[in-house]
């Protein structure tokens, strides 16, 4: 009995990996958890780790009557997800108080992740819909930030979207920082500005060569910086909540020093994304070659349902790694014996 | 009538499925059926896992095999050097542990004690205001439990009185006997404590090994969380907040248990076990390292890993080698911990990790790396260069990589 407890507790890695060969033969695929939608292309930073190469519209993004009906009425048919909206920047669409309404009158949670500019503009709609998550860009300490995200004063802004999303009642706000070779090594220094910032937790991302990214090879960080990252975010759990965010991969039996729960890939899994002009990918690549189908083309039902196939089946394969971020090895970015290789002994 | 309205539905069921795998066609699992499949693979894994065990039980041989493929450590007789307890404490259960998670969450309680604890975020964060962290009232306490509360209270406050002082071990040692009575065990405070025990001489023996036990425990409980449950909700990868109504952290039931089952399979230290380690070698004379209150001696030819609770003491004149810092010499008494390594280095390893933080402000990676495999006898010059590199108003990528080197000595 403690056993069966303990696999229900934690969804543990054979118990996700048993139940997937199981949908499998029986023919049927999970409801999604999360579903991610890039807003717009849009964005008014400029920087150079960016997966979406955000700045300009995309043409033939969705419009108002196509997010509800293609979106959240379908996420309402599927049972719910939680609705993520991303960008580019996700505010300077003028609609999103509208759609953001719509979904929350559908009974659909719905979250964010944004630089954090426009957040105080929103203030009466964040404070009528507040979003269970919001995730607010910080790429360093006031200097770096700005000369990173390519806008002076945008640091000060994403502070002061935290405190708006905390003051009107955002359940967790998540300060973000995407490591790469240039801010590797001065995450200790961004330690003091992330507690003080008001935000519940730290996510550390790692930087994907995708979008823009792929311009800038060179900002994927050494091996020894993702291990002396990896150490530091174990070492900070203890006094705040930071978590290693999935483009690191698996630690294996050591995820627990890393995060809440044991790492599980949700590409086409238990999440998908969908890009600014309807396609359905598996996460937040910008490469359509991966695209599943396009939402004005079917319904996100029948895609969710019908896709992902290779995502899905059991056995080994680039998709079904159970220990890579798909997104860093479709990339040739295989991180995580970097990361966590030198790890301790457990126990 | 029952059993044919069961056997209806076995067929109906199976027919479907049949004619769906037939056709190809695949269906979203409704919100009914996801916790039959998740309770069925549940059970496949299970019993793979019983299956597993008696083939297991059956092979003994194979076993004896894979052990005698293992390196065997020497085996020496300890000598013990102050009496200790290193056992899981007896009178811990989830209860106790729910009751002071109802009072206070430790990470809650670093900021509101200790903020000295944190430097910089001291000057800059109004986390620190306890206006923004108030202290909680007790939930679910007895008497006994509020005056342990009270007890511990009165042990940081008079620690915080005294921050500027050289503090006593038996301060030290307060502090960490008012915590473990109120079932308080956490990575931070135990750190905080090894940090004020820097200055202590003789080293501090007996409290090394209690912040050992202290940090074997922190670790068991977070190998026990990883079997039956965090204690706190998680939030991130269902990228939604907590649920509304959620009041507080959760002990989940059967932690203690699996904490202990972890602590006695040999949950260690943790940072303390893995990180700012030295590895050295005895050249001439001999050693005591004395770890979780345990002498060990470890004669000319023989190989330490010094770590940052450990003490190593000379009776008589010693030598030790290590491959980058070449010897260290041992005159007769000497007690070197993790705090004082560099005391005990040549001339030329004295310049080569001297040279090493000014390489390091100058962005060269390797020198990063070669700090951080010789912390221990590394950190007083690290300390040395970043007030230096202060003074002459460096500002540059180096000085916050030698800060994040730093700080896994001392966290």
């Amino acid at each position: 009995m403690g056993l069966l407890h303990r696999l229900y507790a934690r969804a543990a890695p054979e118990v996700w990996e048993t139940e997937t060969r199981l949908l499998h033969v029986l023919r049927l695929v999970r409801r999604p958890v999360a579903v991610q939608w890039i807003v717009t292309a849009a964005c008014d930073l400029h920087c150079p780790h960016c997966y979406s190469a955000a700045g300009k519209r995309a043409p033939g993004e969705l419009t108002t009557e196509e997010a509800k009906r293609l979106i959240v009425d379908e996420l309402v048919a599927l049972g719910k997800p939680t609705l993520v909206l991303a960008g580019g920047e996700l505010l300077l669409r003028k609609d999103i108080p509208e759609i953001v309404a719509y979904a929350a009158d559908q009974g659909l949670e719905w979250a964010m992740h944004t630089h954090g500019g426009h957040v105080p503009k929103f203030r009466s709609l964040l404070a009528r819909h507040p979003p269970a998550l919001a995730a607010i860009s910080l790429d360093g300490e006031r200097e770096q930030h700005d000369l990173f995200r390519g806008k002076r004063g945008s640091f000060d802004a994403a502070l002061a979207a935290i405190r708006v999303l905390k003051d009107t009642g955002c359940r967790e706000v998540v300060a973000g920082t995407t490591v790469t070779r240039l801010s590797a090594d001065r995450v200790a220094d961004m330690f003091p500005v992330v507690a003080a910032s008001g935000a519940d937790s730290w996510g550390l991302h790692l930087f994907a060569p995708e979008g823009r990214g792929a311009e800038h090879m060179a900002l994927f960080p050494t091996p020894e910086q993702l291990r002396r990252v990896a150490a530091f975010a174990r070492r900070k759990r203890a006094v705040f909540h930071v978590e290693l965010c999935n483009e690191w991969g698996s630690a294996g039996g050591e995820d627990m020093y890393y995060r809440d729960q044991p790492f599980l890939c949700g590409a086409g899994r238990i999440s998908c994304v969908i890009g600014a002009s309807g396609e359905v990918l598996p996460c937040t690549t910008t490469d359509l070659r991966e695209s599943e189908g396009n939402l004005r083309d079917r319904p996100l039902r029948q895609i969710w349902a019908q896709g992902f196939t290779r995502f899905r089946k059991s056995g080994q394969g680039e998709c079904s790694d159970g220990k890579e971020c798909w997104l860093q090895s479709r990339n040739g970015n295989a991180c995580r014996e970097q990361a966590f290789g030198c790890g301790r002994r457990v126990g | 009538m029952r059993r044919l309205a069961a056997g209806t539905m076995a067929l109906w069921v199976a027919l479907t499925l049949l004619r769906r795998m037939w056709r190809g066609d695949v269906v979203v699992l409704s919100q009914h059926g996801a916790p039959v499949v998740r309770l069925l693979a549940i059970m496949l894994v299970f019993v793979a896992s019983c299956v597993e065990k008696v083939r297991a039980v059956a092979q003994p041989q194979n076993l004896s095999q894979e052990t005698g493929d293992k390196p065997v450590e020497p085996v020496v007789a300890p000598e013990p050097v102050v009496a200790v307890e290193q056992g899981f404490p007896a009178g811990l259960d989830d209860v106790g542990l729910q009751r002071v998670y109802s009072w206070i969450a430790p990470r809650t309680l670093h900021w509101h004690f200790f903020p000295e604890s944190f430097g910089e975020v001291a000057k800059a964060a109004s986390i620190l205001d306890t206006g923004a962290h108030p202290l909680p009232s007790p939930r679910l306490a007895d008497e006994a439990v509020l005056r342990r509360i009270a007890g511990l209270q009165a042990a940081i406050e008079a620690h915080q009185r005294g921050s500027r002082r050289q503090v006593p071990g038996a301060e030290l040692l307060a502090l960490l006997d008012a915590a473990e009575a109120l079932d308080l065990y956490d990575e931070w405070f135990a750190g905080h404590l090894w940090r004020h025990a820097r200055t202590l001489r003789p080293a501090p023996v007996a409290l090394f090994a209690r912040i050992e036990r202290h940090l074997r425990i922190v670790h068991a409980l977070a190998l026990g969380q990883a079997s039956v449950g965090p204690i706190e909700f998680s939030a991130w990868r269902s990228k939604a907040g907590p649920p509304p109504g959620w009041t507080g952290l959760r002990v989940p039931a059967g932690l203690v248990a699996a904490a202990r089952e972890a602590f006695e399979k040999g949950a260690d230290a943790g940072a303390f076990e893995s990180e700012a380690i030295l590895e050295l070698t005895v050249a001439a004379g001999e050693v005591a390292l004395i770890r979780r209150a345990t002498e060990t001696r470890i004669a000319a030819g023989a190989s330490l890993r010094l770590r940052r609770l450990d003490v190593v003491r000379a009776s008589a004149a010693a030598v030790l080698r290590h491959p980058a810092l070449g010897e260290l010499k041992l005159p007769p008494g000497a007690e070197m911990t993790a705090w004082n390594v560099a005391q005990f280095l040549g001339a030329a390893g004295q310049a080569w990790v001297e040279g090493l933080p000014r390489a390091a402000l100058n962005n060269q990676a390797t020198a990063l790396t070669e700090l951080e495999a010789v912390l221990p006898a590394a950190h007083g010059a690290i300390r040395a260069a970043l007030e230096q590199s202060e003074i002459e108003g460096w500002d540059g990528a180096g000085r916050s990589a030698l800060r994040m080197v730093l700080q896994a000595f001392d966290e």
